[in-house]
């Protein structure tokens, strides 16, 4: 969906981005993350030609970006910054409406999609009429994100989303963003500086140092054994162990049912919540339960040191 | 919003004061008990005449002053024009720095007498607020809409219609209103020229020695300042109570 091909980008003398090669699929979640300067916010820009490459080519959908206009591009491609920038003339729903309006959808047609994104990201139509002034950081940022989705881009880029809102705002952020994921399928390349956000909401994670890609793939495998000590320390050195746990499911390791007592879990839950149940309940076996609440299997905590590799 | 609306009746206040004071019956016993005004007063009806002739001018040298003040605006903002700045700086601190009355001086002989040299004059005169208000205006927008607004697909021309214009217009139509002030207080020296104003009376009074006349122009030039700015004061703060929250979010934001 996005292909960079030994990408440069030179502010002045200064070199932003050397010789970056990626590929990022179709309804992949791919986050960039480093530290400041990394160059992975500028790496996010040159998708939507906000900046332009010195070197190096940028194709999206299959095609160069250098040869399409800007507007146009931008247009079919959702962005979210930081600052959420949301028009602070305009009511909500005039906000919303910006990228349907300049693609010259019909009036109805506009307002059903108003209505539809701010059902998506949770905020009811009551908030159509709002102005920008009259909503809470983490209301505007819906509102933002419903924005950058409105005109149906196929690919949607998101700059620090959630930096500027406080921790548990985030933290319902987050989720919704992994739902919209799932429900829209939506290719998602979003920055972030925070390495515990990208292990949590990535299909894809992309680790930049110094305008350089220095690490590439999926959470699960950047969190292993081995790997560059730059990349290690990023995600947690010695609590590496203990944050994979997140990328395996309790179904996918346990044992068959067995008839004693036990506290019970769902078998779609991560291992860490396994974990943690087992230490919450002093109990080493958990009984795995799904919905409906038939035994699907059980759970040791030798079958978890031993599996979860 | 309480304070705008005193200040709005305080300058509605002071127009119908100094319009008092020029009516032909009040002036010349307010002179006589000073002792002098012995003449006869300035008919009311060739005052509301000038009066009227008067705000013309001063509005029509507002459209020049508006569409180059503005447009210069406009221009030292965008990134292409930015190299313009100090030039339209310069041209607007001079242009300030030169009195209404030698231009009118300077324009006549080629403009003639009446009321084209003062349009002239007036024009440059208010061209200073107009591009210095209007400069500031956008620049203090916050840069965060128009930043999103360009990642959104707008072209550089709806950036500037759809966000940076609608988000200065307050700063501008306060810029507005103090050039329009300055234009209607001004506009009396367009009298040297020949141009029918409430600096009218002022001319022929002091040609007259005739008090009274000139007592009645002062006044009535006031009268139309103070309700020009009493006026605007007020559809501003009428058209304030939505800005008034778009400004503080923008500059919150």
């Amino acid at each position: 969906m996005i292909d960079f091909e030994d990408v440069a980008v030179a502010f002045g003398s200064v070199a932003a981005l050397e010789g970056v090669t990626l590929r990022v699929e179709p309804g992949a979640l791919c986050v960039l993350v480093g530290p400041s300067g990394s160059g992975k916010s500028t790496l996010l820009r040159l998708v939507n030609r906000l900046i332009d490459p010195s070197r190096g080519r940028v194709l999206v959908r299959g095609e160069e970006v250098r040869g399409l206009d800007p507007a146009t591009l931008r247009r079919s491609i959702g962005y979210v910054i930081q600052s959420v920038g949301l028009f602070p003339h305009r009511t909500v729903a005039e906000n919303v409406a910006t990228v349907p309006r300049l693609l010259g959808w019909r009036r109805e047609a506009i307002a059903a999609r108003v209505d539809a994104m701010l059902d998506l990201v949770h905020l009811g139509p009551r908030f159509r009429d709002r102005l920008p002034a009259e909503l809470s950081g983490g209301q505007a940022q819906r509102v933002g994100l419903a924005r950058a989705l409105a005109g149906d881009p196929d690919i949607l880029l998101m700059d620090e989303p959630f930096g500027a809102v406080d921790p548990i705002v985030r933290r319902d952020l987050r989720a919704e963003l992994r739902r919209i994921h799932e429900e829209t399928g939506k290719t998602i390349l979003l920055v972030t500086h925070d390495p515990l956000e990208a292990l949590e909401l990535a299909t894809q994670i992309v680790v930049l140092r110094r305008g350089r890609v220095v690490a590439a793939g999926t959470p699960f495998d950047l969190t292993g054994p081995g790997g560059e000590p730059f990349v290690r320390d990023l995600f947690g050195g010695e609590m590496l162990p203990v944050r994979r746990l997140r990328f395996t499911t309790v179904g996918a390791i346990m044992d068959p049912p067995l008839p004693e007592a036990a506290p019970t879990i769902d078998p779609e839950e991560p291992l860490f919540q396994a974990l943690a149940r087992m230490i919450d309940t002093r109990s080493p076996r958990l009984n795995v339960v799904n919905p409906e609440g038939g035994a699907v299997g059980s759970l040791s905590i030798e079958a978890l040191l031993e599996r979860h590799r | 919003m309480r304070g705008e609306l005193s200040r709005v009746w305080t300058m509605l206040a002071l127009a119908a004061f100094a319009a008092l004071v020029a009516l032909p019956g009040a002036a010349r016993p307010m002179l006589g008990a000073l002792g002098s005004g012995t003449k006869e007063a300035f008919a009311l009806d060739r005052l509301l005449d000038l009066a009227a002739s008067h705000v013309a001018i001063a509005g029509l040298a507002m459209i020049p002053a508006v569409v180059v003040g503005i447009g210069g605006a406009v221009l030292v903002t965008r990134s292409w024009g930015r190299a313009l700045r100090p030039l339209a700086d310069s041209l607007v601190a001079a242009s300030q720095a030169v009195p209404p009355v030698v231009v009118v001086a300077l324009a006549f002989p080629v403009l003639g007498f009446g009321a084209a040299p003062t349009i002239l004059a007036l024009a440059i005169y208010c061209v200073m607020p107009v591009l210095r208000g209007t400069t500031a205006a956008l620049e203090a927008v916050s840069r965060d809409p128009a930043e999103a607004a360009r990642a959104m697909g707008l072209t550089p021309g709806q950036i500037l219609r759809e966000v940076e214009l609608p988000l200065a217009l307050p700063v501008i139509v306060e810029a507005l209103r103090v050039a329009f002030i300055l234009s209607v207080a001004t506009t009396a020296v367009g009298a040297l020229a020949g141009a029918a104003t409430l600096g009218t009376p002022i001319v022929i009074g002091l040609q007259n020695q005739n008090e009274i006349y000139i007592l009645q122009g002062a006044a009535a030039t006031g009268a139309l300042a103070f309700l020009a700015d009493g006026l605007l004061l007020g559809v501003q703060a009428l058209a304030g109570r939505r800005v008034a929250g778009h400004a503080a979010n923008a500059a919150g934001t």
